[in-house]
């Protein structure tokens, strides 16, 4: 699921390097960016991110991301 | 009279010292405590050697912490160059090589051994540290470089926008104009503060006493209606890209402000007739503002949309220290009609000082007066109001007939079988110039080109209808939703 969601984050072209520790998706990522990683994430693993998963704790990072598409699945 | 946005601060700070400066999801700060602040935050640049004229890059982020480091650097006689948010690292080096800076103020570590770092946070420590003294500094004189501005363009390379002192009071004084500002106003700025629709509407609030919140964007729907309701603003910035997450996602609860809200001011790029329209409908109390200007010339040109509701192309009136010229190929003022339209060219204390280190580029765009030639083509309405038709190498002549892209994108952008396009001229054997459509279909299974074709006969003059229809992935744009033409026109 890591590789998936590392996938679609470069496919996004977001200019994100998903390897640095002190990544924060949430900080870092465009507006518009985080709103295609939203739908993507909805389309690949079939789930529907609420409003109340939207939040900056779950779009932290690859780790946070995946635990969020765990839960909804 | 005030000379600087830093003096007007100042003030307001010895006025109102307890009134709302400005805040985030976080923090929130007085007059009085942002200008101890800032001089704090002056006083920490100082110690570490930042000299007078000295430029000092900026790394955004939509924090308070930026801004006490934006003014402290001005206060500390230092220019400040801001990044946006995203910038790569082999950018960032770039512009430092092309500025001569070495030093960097960003949240996160730079991985150059060539950049000297100075942390955001060690900042906004040395800031707040009450136990420091706030020492007085001279306030900067009204011709010197305050900031610098790289813009992002859509045409040629990217280029350093020298910003005055003078420069930002006469543009702050055009965005108080522009939205009949009050200081009573609590502004929420959704755009990225290093960009210079933010910075300005900045200077404006700071310049009048109002209220400041930033907002990352709309990223986290939930946040910004937070910061709405909490801050209980009355005021919204915003780019269209990102008023277009808002009305697609919670159009319904934007519309539960119209009470609260005084206007809503976007800027940088033009919004569509529809989502104009659509705004009217949610937000019927709301006085809706779209800004025309550009880096080199902040705020010169504001047309309030829910007053004009029928004015198709036209941008609305100059603001208050704008002076619009319409002007032929040699630079000669001409009159402008609908017929024949004209190049527009601005006059006024809100022109940049020049490019920097561009003395060509600057003399191809501005004379000896200060006038500032663009490449927009347009004229004003015997409403007294300004139409714009395009940037010069945009509108398509076809046949004689000058064709808005806009318009025809607006058109097509109506036919549900697309999800985006884009419209550049072509050239043409009978008309001179044709119009060919970039499209991106909603379903690319149901695109027909020529059902679409058919619609536009009955919604456009046919000299307007494109002749050519090409399906491509993705509509190349910049951060805040402008088309860029130029890589279309090269695949052409």
């Amino acid at each position: 699921m890591r590789d998936k969601i590392i996938e679609i984050i470069e496919e996004i072209g977001a200019d994100i390097d998903v390897t640095d520790p002190d990544l924060n998706i949430a900080e870092d990522m465009e507006s518009i960016d985080i709103i295609s990683l939203i739908a993507d994430l909805e389309d690949e693993f079939d789930i529907t991110i609420t409003m109340k998963d939207k939040t900056e704790a779950n779009f932290r990072n690859v780790d946070t991301l995946a635990e969020m598409v765990e839960r909804l699945l | 009279m005030i000379q600087s946005i830093l003096e007007a601060v100042r003030c307001h700070a010895a006025e109102t010292p307890d009134k709302l400066c400005m805040g985030d999801k976080d923090k929130q700060v007085s007059y009085s405590e942002f200008w101890t602040m800032i001089r704090r935050a002056a006083a920490f640049f100082k110690a570490e050697g930042i000299g007078e004229g000295e430029i000092v890059t900026l790394r955004a982020c939509q924090k308070v912490e930026y801004e006490i480091a934006f003014f402290g650097l001005q206060l500390a006689g230092a220019v400040v160059c801001p990044l946006e948010k995203g910038i790569k690292e082999d950018r960032i080096l770039e512009i430092m090589d092309f500025v001569d800076a070495t030093r960097c103020v960003s949240e996160r570590r730079l991985k150059s051994d060539r950049i000297t770092w100075i942390r955001l946070a060690d900042v906004y420590e040395a800031a707040s540290d009450s136990t420091a003294e706030a020492p007085d500094f001279p306030l900067p004189s009204p011709d010197a470089m305050t900031d610098l501005l790289f813009t992002t363009g859509t045409t040629g390379k990217s280029k350093g926008i020298e910003v005055t002192a003078a420069c930002n009071v006469a543009i702050a004084q055009n965005v108080n104009d522009s939205v009949s500002q009050t200081p009573e106003e609590i502004e929420i700025i959704t755009t990225p503060v290093s960009h210079s629709l933010a910075i300005r509407r900045t200077y404006g609030g700071l310049y009048i006493g109002s209220s400041l919140v930033f907002a990352d964007g709309v990223k986290f729907i939930e946040d910004f209606f937070t910061l709405l309701t909490s801050y209980k603003a009355t005021a919204l910035t915003f780019v269209p890209a990102i008023l277009e997450q808002v009305l697609r996602y919670s159009s319904d609860r934007l519309a539960a402000y119209n009470g609260q809200l005084h206007y809503i001011q976007l800027g940088s790029a033009p919004l569509s007739e529809e989502n104009k329209a659509r705004l009217r409908s949610l937000l019927p109390d709301v006085r809706l503002y779209n800004t025309y200007g550009a880096t080199e010339s902040g705020c010169t040109i504001i047309l309030e949309f829910s007053k004009y509701t029928d004015k198709e192309k036209c941008i609305g009136r100059t603001t208050v220290n704008t002076t619009l010229l319409f002007v032929d190929d040699e630079r000669r003022e001409v009159e402008a009609t609908p017929e024949q339209p004209a190049t527009m060219a601005f006059r006024g204390g809100m022109n940049m000082r020049r490019y920097y280190k561009e003395p060509g580029i600057t003399a191809e765009v501005m004379d000896e007066l200060g006038t500032i030639y663009t490449n927009d083509v347009g004229y004003r309405g015997a409403d007294g109001l300004i139409y714009l038709l395009g940037r010069k190498g945009d509108v398509i002549n076809v046949g004689g007939i000058k064709v808005a892209p806009t318009e025809v994108e607006e058109a097509a952008m109506k036919n549900p079988m697309l999800a985006d396009c884009a419209c550049i001229p072509i050239p043409d054997e009978i008309t001179g110039e044709a119009t060919k459509l970039f499209v991106v279909p909603a379903d690319p299974a149901c695109f027909d080109a020529k059902l679409l074709q058919k619609d536009l006969m009955n919604r456009l003059e046919a000299l307007k209808v494109p002749k050519v229809y090409e399906v491509i992935d993705e509509i190349p744009r910049t951060f805040n939703g402008k088309i860029i033409r130029k890589q279309l026109k090269e695949r052409r």
